[in-house]
C-alpha cells in the first residue's frame, strides 16, 4: 500500500510555514495551489472559521495535535472525503497555526501540525489518495482554478452581463 | 458508600461534561465539511463546464443545470453561474458550429453561381462589369466596407 505520509507532511509544513510567515525555500507548485485556495476560503468564511477556531482553541486540553485529529476524524465521519474538504482542513490548520504562533508557539507546535495531518491523511487517508492521483491529483483537480480564479469574478460578470443582454434580445427577437 | 457515590457522582458529571464539552466545540466541524463540499462542488462544475466534450444541445445544458441546483439552495450568484455557463454555451455553439454554417452557405452560393449566374457573367464580360454597377465609392461606403472587414477579421481571430 502506497504511503504518503513524506509527501504529505512536506505539503502540510510548506503550507503552515506560509501562512505563519516563514519562508524556507520557494514553495512547491502543490503549497501554492493550497496557498491561494486557503486564501479565497478564508476570505469568503472569515467568520465561520474564525468562531471555529476559538471554539477549538478554547475548548480542553491544549495538546493541539489530538485535537486536530480528533477534527479529522469527525470531518470524514459521514464517509466522505474529498479534495475540497481537504483544503478546507489545510484553511483551517493554516489559521490555527497562525494564532498559535502569534502567540509564542514555537517552530515544534507546527512541526506537530505537520505530523498530526501527515500522520491521518498520508498514512490513515493513503488509499484514498492512491486512488485520487497522489498530491499530483490535487494539482490537477484545481488546475482550472489556478488559471481562471484571479480573473474569475470579473469575466464571470462580464460573462453574466453577456447572457443577460442575449437573453433580452432574445426575448425582443422573439416578441 | 456515601462517599462512594458522591465520588462515582462527580466523576461522571466530570467525564460526561468533558466529552460535551469536546464535541459542543467539534459540532461546528459541519461548517468546515460544508466549506470543503462547496468547493469541491464548484471544481467539478467548473471541470464539466470546461470540458471539451460539451455539447451544445438540451440534455448536457438541463444536466448542468440539474448539478448546479442539485441542493436546493438558491442565490443570486447560482442565477449568474447559470448566464455564465449559458455564454459558455453559447460561445461553444458558436465555434463549433458556426464556421461550418458559414462554409455551407458560401458553398451554397457558389454552387448557384456556378450552375445558374455564370453564362450571363460571361456574357457581361466578367467580372469587371460589376465596377460599372458600383460606381465610384463614397468615402462612407469604403469605411463601413473596411470595418466590417476588420470587425470579421478579429471575430475569427478572436474565436480561433
Amino acid at each position: 500500500m502506497p504511503c504518503y505520509r513524506k509527501e504529505t507532511y512536506e505539503v502540510a509544513k510548506g503550507y503552515i510555514d506560509h501562512c505563519i510567515g516563514v519562508q524556507r525555500a520557494p514553495p512547491s507548485e502543490t503549497v501554492q495551489i493550497m496557498c491561494s485556495l486557503a486564501k479565497e476560503m478564508e476570505k469568503t468564511y472569515q467568520h465561520k472559521l474564525n468562531s471555529l477556531l476559538q471554539n477549538f482553541i478554547s475548548c480542553c486540553t491544549p495538546d493541539y495535535g489530538v485535537k486536530l485529529k480528533r477534527v479529522m476524524e469527525e470531518m470524514v465521519g459521514d464517509g466522505i472525503l474529498n479534495w475540497g474538504r481537504i483544503v478546507s482542513l489545510f484553511t483551517f490548520t493554516g489559521l490555527l497555526a497562525q494564532e498559535l504562533h502569534s502567540k509564542g508557539a514555537g517552530t515544534d507546535c507546527s512541526n506537530k501540525l505537520a505530523d498530526t495531518i501527515a500522520d491521518y491523511l498520508g498514512v490513515e487517508k493513503a488509499e484514498w489518495l492512491a486512488q485520487n492521483g497522489g498530491w499530483d491529483g490535487f494539482s490537477k483537480y484545481f488546475q482550472n482554478s489556478k488559471d481562471s480564479h484571479s480573473d474569475s469574478s470579473m469575466k464571470t460578470a462580464l460573462f453574466a452581463a453577456a447572457g443577460f443582454g442575449i437573453a433580452g434580445l432574445a426575448i425582443l427577437l422573439v416578441r | 458508600y456515601c462517599f462512594f457515590s458522591r465520588f462515582y457522582c462527580s466523576f461522571i458529571h466530570d467525564r460526561v461534561s468533558r466529552e460535551a464539552a469536546l464535541t459542543g466545540s467539534y459540532g461546528d466541524l459541519n461548517c468546515l465539511r460544508k466549506i470543503g463540499d462547496e468547493l469541491d462542488g464548484n471544481m467539478e462544475l467548473q471541470q464539466m463546464i470546461n470540458s471539451s466534450a460539451l455539447q451544445p444541445n438540451k440534455e448536457v445544458f438541463f444536466q448542468v443545470a440539474a448539478q448546479m441546483f442539485s441542493d436546493g439552495k438558491l442565490n443570486w450568484g447560482r442565477i449568474v453561474a447559470l448566464f455564465y455557463f449559458a455564454c459558455k454555451l453559447v460561445m461553444k455553439a458558436l465555434v463549433t458550429k458556426f464556421p461550418e454554417m458559414v462554409r455551407t452557405i458560401i458553398t451554397w452560393t457558389i454552387d448557384y453561381l456556378h450552375e445558374h449566374l455564370l453564362n450571363w457573367i460571361r456574357d457581361q464580360g466578367g467580372w469587371e462589369g460589376i465596377r460599372s454597377y458600383f460606381g465610384t465609392p463614397t468615402w462612407q461606403t469604403v469605411g463601413v466596407f473596411l470595418a466590417g472587414v476588420l470587425t470579421t477579421v478579429l471575430v475569427i481571430h478572436k474565436m480561433s
